[in-house]
């Protein structure tokens, strides 16, 4: 029954010459090719971590510690002599995890809220839209910070603490396009044929906040990194000895002038990351919708 | 609007080049041109209330033993008792009533004299739930004044206070800061607000209190025992550890506390620093949770304190600023010799294949995030533990949880399903503060978190606490710690050092075994 | 334009209330008693038992949240746990030090972010653009935090060029009329102390200010970049004005209308990041007290902390809109 040229919406084109288009115009940006180097670096340190580190993430022994950086251990060892280096190379694991689970968490709360916000319309919208009002009313970090008092302490719930404050984000950017794309003729078309709403919406509208999505998403992995290491640095993101960067931070920032190198290596690996992510992420909303504003 | 935006603009313009020039200026045009002696105290917290019956907070107790005096104090650097407010003091024969004698001529920062009716006025207040200036948050009275039956005016310049039976801890809770003289007249004018407006004898008498900013004292010249070497005292919250140093090196501060144990060796080499560090009335320990159990067993409670390397933690986890401690008392205070639980993983293993474990055993380690006074390492020390208890085949899982979370779970009947860090500050110097607050069945459910009971432990801290002479009472506390240290509740981990640092230029400091921070006799060159 | 600010202003009636049940709620499961707090660690637990009657935190949740909201209204905060101080007069006091960090923040982050964002766009890819671009992505990636006390070691400590804790220096005397302490300067004629406070911000305000800095150039950059193609920017070319005119009379004046929203959420962005940076910079503020008053515990003290900056937070943004809406009529037909 499927009319091919009513029902397939502008989104759905993914054919072999816009992907090109895409990738091309991709490749030629050096910044957003500096970022994807970072990305893909970090998920391949994160996946070889037990080949890359020489030492254990750990334990380590006691009487070697707070040594300088040296050819035995590359980046210096913290206060309980573990190595910096396995350390900040096994805390990639936590990062990568933290940022796409936070950043899973909020998308696709957000996307189904906004798409029922905008689909729907009416007392729902306002509803929803109230809430998420709400929500971005409160600065993120006093929000997590206060989810983390409620939740207690762990990785996990940093994790589901910073998902939930990223909600109104994604519920923002969904709602508006979606109220223009159901007024358009592709949609009044589908409606007309009797496809049902949820069938409308998954298959017709949303596919066309994908680009919106796909790019707040990237950058959103680099704020969720931000903010984990925001709350391991208050000590409340991941429980020891886990080596998470922002607690490794604020494990060395108590004698940063001493041992300068504690503090810093975990400091820079944040900023590299994050770095890293925002810039694919402008790539990626320049190749995908250069007009595309976020 | 075109003209709204050029100005804007221009504002941000101006603002930005006065930021800029601010930017390039090394040198410091504002250098004080008051020839006041000040001196700046840093400290990385604010004080919470300035009132001594109503706080229990160390960085309120800081300020208030410079605003404020005891009938009888701590003579310096020592825990024993000298007169104070009061020139001198007599016990009855059998124990049961003191009477004070007060110095003549002291009056209050206000200028209310300091007599009977003052001392009456600051004792009531705390005791008696229906006086008008009693507050419900005088919490301190019960644990200090527990044993007061009453207290009675003799004369204008003599008290007697009445208690229920001999109590030997009497006089140092007299001397304990909550039990400060405080000027009726200014309780009765400021009513709840007392607290930040506070007004004693002391050697300082209080100017003013920018809250998480700073807390300034002025000398008080009258002071009865002497005026004080500087003009001001200013006691600045500076939160994170590595920037109050950093203000101290760069002579912005003259002296500071809360040194972070990794930086000990920076300030030694400073030939501008001085480091000023002694045994401090304190322990640091892992308790059991002895209503589970696992931990009930004494074999995996000896293991456990026997596979804990305490040199270690002493040696690299507080560089040197700790003693390794055997027993739950400080030696300062009470001289025993227990042997205690030395490292010896080899008896561990044996004690935990006795006990059915030789296969290992899993266990949570529970422990708060931050840096206390008695553990300045905050939760790395429960990673060191942990790291230590690996080795004799035990896996222990951390778990913090934010410290005042934490200090509410430990109260509760099922605390913790596993060890637990905690510690412990003495207020007064006295053992009883100690071995009865944290190891009597009467402190169940109170201070003794492990929830140790031991009826002749019980016996021993009772009959101690009526006992008068200073021997005999050594004696039974002895014997006390001998029971408890088999028994094994806690892992006695360190007694950590009381540090406090100062420039080279400040001088006639002496630390308090007690931790308190007295100012009256420093003097602060530039 | 009037029914356009009654619809504003009744819609954020449901926010606000919104807000306060939020607060309330997450306040209230928090863990943890904060009586145990008050009375400290070593007080008996029938005394606990007696104030959490008295504080009526034995009462059914709606009873508390009602009590709670009525005496809101009033701007009876009610006392803080921890220092027995009236919460709305300790907000008080630690406001002014808040909105000199956030303001001056919010300069620096605003000139420079439009300076950045213009010289970017007028020299599309060329060595200016990237360069300014990639400092801009720089300051959106670093932890705050960590940038605030790496400062502090360079500016303050190596160099010494710079004060990085507290608001002035000791000794340095400055008579407080609103709080504000370089407006006090100002008002007093006190050019010492204008000075000292001046460089006392710089530090704290460059590391709060810097996301947003990099926030608003690349908002600038792509708005100008959008309105440069415009019609009448182009028709400006062709009459012949000079480069400079139509860039700053024409094309930045449009282009920064949609940088003012931008504005309107840093002003809600700075206020959180002030909660870290206030702590490293020892600044005596709203953030510092509302992370101390979490970790305490002390509800009364959140409660009016979170409750006043996210109230401030949706005022702002509503003046912010009023003003758009002025500047852009178009808008208020949406």
């Amino acid at each position: 029954m499927d009319h091919p040229y009513l029902t397939r919406s502008p989104g759905e084109q993914t054919d072999n010459a816009t992907g090109t288009m895409f990738w091309l115009r991709l490749r030629r940006n050096r910044a957003a090719m500096v970022g994807l180097t970072i990305t893909a670096s970090l998920i391949l340190v994160a996946v070889f971590a037990p080949q890359i580190a020489p030492y254990s993430p750990t334990v380590g022994s006691i009487s070697e510690q707070l040594q300088g950086p040296s050819r035995v251990h590359f980046l210096g060892t913290d206060d309980l002599g573990r190595d910096i280096f396995s350390r900040i190379v096994y805390g990639s694991r936590i990062t990568l995890q933290v940022g796409i689970l936070a950043v899973g968490i909020g998308l696709s709360i957000g996307v189904i809220l906004g798409a029922l916000a905008g689909f729907f319309g009416g007392k729902l919208d306002s509803f929803i839209m109230r809430i998420m009002d709400v929500m971005l009313s409160f600065p993120s970090i006093l929000l997590a910070i206060a989810m983390m008092a409620m939740l207690g302490p762990g990785l996990v719930n940093a994790m589901i603490a910073i998902g939930v404050i990223a909600i109104p984000n994604y519920a923002r950017l969904v709602r508006g396009p979606i109220l223009a794309v159901k007024e358009t003729e592709y949609v009044e078309a589908a409606k007309a044929l009797g496809n049902p709403p949820g069938r409308i919406l998954f298959r017709h509208v949303l596919p066309n906040v994908f680009s919106p999505v796909i790019v707040q998403a990237t950058l959103g992995v680099g704020s969720a990194i931000l903010e984990a290491a925001a709350l391991g640095f208050l000590g409340l993101g991941a429980q020891r000895p886990q080596p998470e960067w922002g607690l490794m931070l604020a494990d060395g920032r108590a004698f940063l002038i001493a041992y300068p190198y504690v503090c810093t290596f975990p400091g820079l690996a944040i900023m590299l990351v994050v770095l890293g992510f925002n810039l694919f992420g402008d790539g990626l909303r320049d190749a995908l919708d250069p007009r595309l504003k976020l | 609007m075109r003209r709204s935006f050029s100005l804007l603009l221009m504002v941000l313009l101006l603002s930005s080049i006065l930021a800029g020039c601010a930017a390039g200026q090394p040198a410091n045009p504002t250098k004080p041109a008051t020839p006041a002696k000040i001196l700046v105290f840093g400290r990385g917290a604010d004080s919470d209330r300035l009132d001594p019956a109503r706080t229990m907070s160390a960085e309120s107790t800081k300020i208030i033993t410079n605003v404020f005096d005891t009938l009888v104090q701590f003579k310096q650097g020592t825990t024993e008792i000298e007169p104070g407010l009061a020139e001198r003091y007599e016990p009855s024969p059998d124990g049961t009533e003191y009477i004070f004698y007060l110095r003549r001529g002291v009056k209050f920062h206000d200028g209310t004299p300091c007599n009977a009716d003052a001392v009456l006025f600051s004792f009531k207040r705390q005791m008696d739930p229906k006086n008008e200036y009693h507050r419900d948050d005088m919490a301190n009275a019960v644990m200090t004044l527990g044993a007061v039956k009453d207290v009675v005016r003799v004369d204008d310049y003599t008290v007697k206070f009445i208690l229920k039976n001999p109590f030997a801890p009497f006089l140092r809770n007299i001397a304990s800061f909550s039990n400060a003289i405080v000027s009726p007249t200014a309780v009765k004018k400021y009513g709840d607000d007392f607290f930040k407006n506070p007004v004693g004898t002391g050697p300082f008498k209080f100017v003013k209190w920018d809250r998480d900013s700073e807390i300034v004292l002025a000398a008080n010249k009258e002071y009865w025992g002497g005026s004080p070497k500087v003009d001001q005292v200013v006691f600045r919250v500076i939160p994170e550890n590595s920037v109050r140093l950093a203000e101290l090196e760069t002579g912005n501060i003259q002296m500071m506390d809360g040194l972070d144990p990794n930086d000990i060796e920076r300030v030694k080499k400073n030939s501008e620093l001085k480091l000023s560090s002694q045994p401090g009335l304190n322990i640091n320990y892992m308790g059991f949770p002895l209503q589970v159990k696992l931990f009930s067993d004494i074999r995996v409670r000896q293991a456990i304190s026997y596979a804990i390397n305490k040199e270690n933690l002493v040696k690299y986890l507080y560089k040197g600023a700790a003693l390794v401690a055997t027993g739950p008392v400080p030696k300062s205070i009470l001289e025993y010799n227990v042997a205690g639980y030395p490292y010896d993983p080899d008896k561990a293993k044996t004690l935990l294949k006795e006990a059915g474990f030789e296969n290992g055993l899993k266990i949570n380690l529970w422990c708060y995030p931050n840096p206390r006074p008695y553990n300045t390492a905050g939760a790395k020390l429960a990673e060191a533990v942990a790291a230590d208890l690996q080795k004799v085949g035990i896996t222990a899982t951390i778990q913090t949880m934010e410290w005042t979370a934490y200090a509410a779970r430990s109260k509760q009947k099922d605390n913790f399903d596993g060890p637990f860090f905690l510690g412990w500050m003495g207020d007064n110097g006295d053992v009883d503060n100690f071995l009865y607050a944290l190891f009597s069945t009467d402190n169940i459910p109170g201070a003794n978190r492990a929830h140790y009971s031991n009826a002749k432990v019980d016996e021993l801290l009772l009959k101690a606490q009526k006992t008068i002479d200073e021997k005999a009472r050594t004696e039974l506390y002895r014997q006390a710690v001998d029971l408890i240290v088999k028994d094994a509740p806690w892992v006695f981990l360190t007694h950590s050092q009381d540090m406090v640092v100062s420039r080279k230029t400040v001088t006639g400091f002496v630390q308090s075994p007690l931790g308190r921070i007295i100012l009256r006799e420093v003097v602060a060159g530039r | 334009m009037a029914a356009y600010v009654a619809r504003r202003l009744l819609a954020i009636v449901p926010v606000l209330l919104g807000i306060s049940v939020v607060v309330f709620l997450v306040m209230h499961l928090i863990p943890g008693d904060p009586i145990v707090v008050m009375l400290g660690e070593k007080a008996p637990p029938e005394k606990v038992e007696e104030m959490r009657r008295e504080l009526g935190l034995n009462d059914p949740l709606y009873v508390q949240y009602g009590r709670f909201l009525l005496r809101a209204l009033q701007g009876d905060l009610g006392r803080s746990i921890r220092t027995q101080e009236r919460v709305a007069k300790e907000i008080a006091g630690r406001l002014p030090a808040t909105l000199e960090l956030t303001f001056s923040a919010l300069l620096l982050a605003t000139f420079f972010g439009v300076l950045l964002g213009v010289i970017a766009s007028t020299k599309q890819h060329s060595l200016w653009d990237n360069l300014s671009m990639v400092l801009a992505v720089a300051g959106v990636s670093m932890p705050v935090f960590w940038l605030g006390l790496m400062l502090i070691f360079l500016f303050g400590v190596d160099l010494r060029w710079l004060p990085f804790s507290g608001r002035l220096s000791t000794g340095v005397f400055l008579e407080s009329v609103t709080g504000l302490n370089l407006f006090d300067a100002l008002l007093t004629g006190n050019a010492a102390a204008f000075w000292d406070a001046l460089r006392h911000l710089v530090l704290p305000s460059f590391t709060l200010g810097v996301v947003q800095m990099a926030i608003i150039a690349r908002m600038t950059r792509s708005s100008m970049l959008e309105v440069v193609r415009q019609d009448y920017v182009r028709t400006a070319r062709a009459k012949g004005l000079s480069q400079k005119t139509v860039i700053y009379k024409h094309a930045l004046k449009n282009a920064l209308i949609p940088v003012v929203t931008v504005i309107g959420l840093t002003v809600g962005r700075l206020l959180g990041g002030a909660v870290l940076v206030e702590t490293v910079f020892s600044w005596p503020g709203l953030g510092k007290l509302a992370i101390d008053a979490i970790y305490a515990r002390d509800y009364p003290q959140i409660q009016g902390v979170v409750l006043l900056i996210a109230s401030g937070f949706v005022l702002v943004n509503l003046v912010v809109d009023l003003s758009y809406a002025l500047l852009d009529p178009r808008i208020r037909y949406q």
